[in-house]
């Protein structure tokens, strides 16, 4: 059999990224992700824009796959996420004895994809499908701090849902720069009075937010200082192996 | 850091085998796995090789040490399930194959069991086994080896040859002794129900020499201690992969009952310490046995086709990118528009056995679109469940109390609220949904004394996530007269011959 045709091995993987991303992506994007030199892949990006494969975004530049391949840019399933996240809720749920959450931002809106029981047999009822408010949860502000683009803006001033509830624009924005910073956002008694919780982001293969991770537990159980909480590190890890598990699906 | 006492598990499965660790609190340390090839030589034939899967069973299980942090001193026991019913022959000599694996699925001993039915023997079979004469057992299998494999059969005369399914396999390699525990025993044909020994007269029904059977042992004890893979580490469990998930998910109790969605479904419900007879398409079964207790049996219902449909509609219809998918395009309409699928690919299981069925798509107007194709997909997996279910109860006096799932389909939420819509019970999925090797670990484990008892098994036990029945008591038995209908269509489908011109 002869060997493949290297242009259309590029050419395909160039598309594939591009059709697979949840955003347009820029040339250095693509360039770094298909592991080639900016030329040549501006080279086979203008191809593929000339037999109407791609298309550029006016404003950014940024390349995106034409509307007539539109049944080719698959953004992420809900399912597949759920399907490749469970194993690892279910682990993180039995290391950290806590209710466990998968999280995807819908709207304005934060909305649970998969939910695991807290592993102790107590009556609990299911919450997937449930929506949630992006400002007073972890998992939200985790969303809420790495969306690409800005969530639509909720219409007037977030609901206060306790008095921990963070309603003030300056206040909100600082904690989502903390988020930012630190890799994981915290609830303490915020959308309800007696939980907190820990969330970190989930990443895809380009590095944007497919989902955030969240551990939940009544408050006297979480931490609620300052300082990272430990339970960061089997969060993240988590996280890691569904991204992990995401890519090799994909 | 001191590593704790572990439990290794090998899931040597369909289509890959698995090593897993598990710590004293039954929580997972680590797992690895390897796929191995699928040889379908002619149609009907479905084969593995032997050797490439101990070669996997030699990297998965350093890996899962590896992964842990672990050292084979670290382990204090090995539990083995498997794949039920594959077998192979090997000489005792050399330890070399001498056939592939032929596998459960394969169909190519049809003449073997066509002439046992032929000779009168349908009945002894299944009253002497619990099960009738079938291709899917191993017996037959072994038999179409004697009659086609040159020498074979004067080998085994002559105590040359060793046979075995998968569990007997791996420890032979293991650890040198030729063994198969009862629950594997159980699905050859051969394993007479009553007094759980090799049935004298099924042997001379089959012509099968009894030197070539390995010896039945129960299925948590100890059957000797690697020699190779894991030094020194005691093998103290075996069992089917089906029986292990019904160990995994803890139902000990009578009535208690699993269904693993994987491409087809496996129902197994415990019936506790008298045998059932396989009747309405149900097969009697062991679940396990203890040493020095009664034996516990099992009823198992099985439906041929569920994920594999969702499968055909990924890879033969386009229908969904991805096996998961068929969710979201199921959810993206209120109902089934009026569509329901029979998926009678190979025709119907229990409780219809109907092999001249095919499949059938019904109930199609210009208003179905692919959406309730796919919710049509999704109910057809929850209706054979249902029926399955039915026909259990119509031999189990008592209502079971809930299901406890397991397998790939369960992350599908619309699919299990389905299914507890439908059988209009409560469903339960456990933390890890790998409850095959869970249930190894466990038996070997107990047999270990690393658990005192079945009770501190079920106590580790956790839910997961469950399913709560929402549908209406009209709703359901519209749609179940719907399903019922629509599977009359399917029947008998292959009765029109190709002969047949108009």
């Amino acid at each position: 059999m002869p060997g493949n045709v290297q242009a259309v091995e590029r050419a395909a993987a160039v598309l594939t990224v591009v059709a697979s991303a949840s955003r347009p992506l820029g040339l250095a994007d693509i360039a770094a992700a298909v592991d080639l030199p900016k030329t040549t892949v501006h080279g086979l990006l203008s191809t593929l824009r000339s037999v109407g494969w791609v298309e550029q975004d006016r404003p950014t530049g940024a390349y995106r796959v034409s509307r007539a391949l539109a049944g080719i840019a698959q953004s992420l399933d809900v399912a597949d996420l759920r399907s490749a996240a469970t194993p690892w809720m279910d682990a993180l749920a039995a290391e950290t004895g806590l209710e466990v959450h998968l999280v995807r931002i819908q709207g304005s809106a934060a909305v649970v994809v998969q939910h695991v029981y807290r592993p102790d047999n107590s009556p609990q009822r299911l919450r997937v499908g449930e929506e949630m408010p992006l400002h007073a949860t972890a998992s939200g502000k985790v969303l809420l701090a790495n969306a690409t683009p800005e969530p639509v803006a909720a219409a007037a001033r977030p609901e206060r849902f306790t008095r921990h509830t963070l309603v003030e624009g300056v206040e909100l924005e600082a904690e989502l720069d903390r988020v930012r910073r630190d890799g994981y956002a915290m609830e303490v008694g915020e959308y309800y009075p007696d939980v907190s919780s820990v969330a970190v982001p989930v990443r895809d293969s380009l590095g944007d937010t497919a989902a955030a991770l969240a551990v939940l537990g009544p408050r006297q159980e979480l931490p609620s200082g300052n300082g990272r909480p430990d339970l960061v590190t089997p969060l993240v890890r988590a996280a890691g192996s569904v991204s992990r598990t995401l890519w090799i699906s994909a | 850091m001191t590593v704790p006492r572990l439990v290794a598990a090998i899931d040597q499965g369909t289509g890959s085998t698995r090593c897993l660790l598990f710590d004293e609190s039954a929580q997972l340390v680590s797992m690895a796995q390897r796929q191995h090839a699928q040889h379908h030589p002619r149609p009907g034939w479905s084969e593995h090789d032997a050797t490439e899967i101990w070669a996997n069973v030699r990297r998965v299980v350093p890996e899962a040490l590896a992964d842990a942090g672990a050292t084979p001193a670290d382990v204090v026991a090995l539990g083995i399930a498997n794949q039920r019913e594959s077998c192979l022959v090997w000489d005792r000599a050399t330890g070399q194959p001498l056939s592939p694996v032929i596998t459960w699925e394969d169909t190519r001993a049809s003449v073997v069991v066509d002439r046992i039915v032929a000779d009168g023997h349908h009945d002894d079979v299944l009253r002497a086994t619990g099960i009738p004469p079938s291709t899917y057992f191993a017996a037959s299998r072994l038999r179409w080896l004697l009659d086609t494999v040159p020498d074979l059969e004067e080998r085994c005369l002559r105590g040359e040859v060793a046979f075995g399914t998968m569990e007997s396999w791996l420890i032979w390699n293991l650890a040198g002794v030729h063994v198969t525990d009862v629950t594997n025993a159980s699905r050859t044909n051969l394993m007479n129900i009553e007094d759980l020994d090799w049935d004298p007269h099924m042997l001379a029904v089959f012509g099968i020499p009894e030197r070539v059977l390995p010896e039945i042992r129960t299925t948590a004890e100890t059957y000797g201690k690697c020699s190779d893979v894991l030094p020194g580490v005691p093998i103290t469990a075996a069992m089917g992969d089906q029986q292990a998930a019904l160990f995994g998910q803890t139902c000990f109790e009578v009535g208690q009952s699993k269904c693993t969605f994987g491409t087809g479904a496996f129902l197994l419900v415990n019936t506790g310490v008298v045998p059932q007879r396989s009747q309405a398409g149900l097969l009697s079964t062991v679940a396990y046995v203890l040493p020095g207790e009664k034996p516990v049996f099992a009823l198992e219902g099985s439906v041929a086709v569920t994920g594999s449909l969702v499968q055909w509609c990924r890879d033969s219809l386009g229908l969904v990118a991805t096996a998961p998918g068929i969710e979201t395009l199921a959810a993206s309409v209120d109902d089934n528009g009026g569509c329901y699928v029979v998926p009678a690919f190979s025709g119907l299981y229990a409780p219809r056995w109907d092999p001249a069925a095919r499949g059938v798509i019904v109930g199609l107007t210009s208003f179905v679109n692919r959406g309730h194709l796919a919710r049509g997909v999704l109910e057809a997996a929850a209706w054979q469940t249902a029926d399955v279910v039915a026909a259990i109860q119509g031999v189990v006096d008592q209502p079971l109390p809930s299901l406890r799932v397991d397998g790939g389909m369960t992350t599908n939420h619309l699919l299990m609220q389905t299914v507890a819509d439908v059988l209009d019970l409560r469903i339960e999925r456990p933390l890890y949904s790998e409850t095959v090797s869970v249930g190894a670990a466990y038996a070997a484990g107990l047999s270990a004394g690393v658990w005192p008892d079945l009770d501190t098994l079920s106590r580790l036990w956790r839910r997961a996530c469950s399913w709560e029945p929402a549908m209406d008591h009209e709703t359901r038995e519209r749609e179940r007269a719907r399903w019922a209908s629509a599977v009359e269509r399917a029947q008998g489908w292959m009765d029109i011959s190709d002969t047949v011109r108009p």
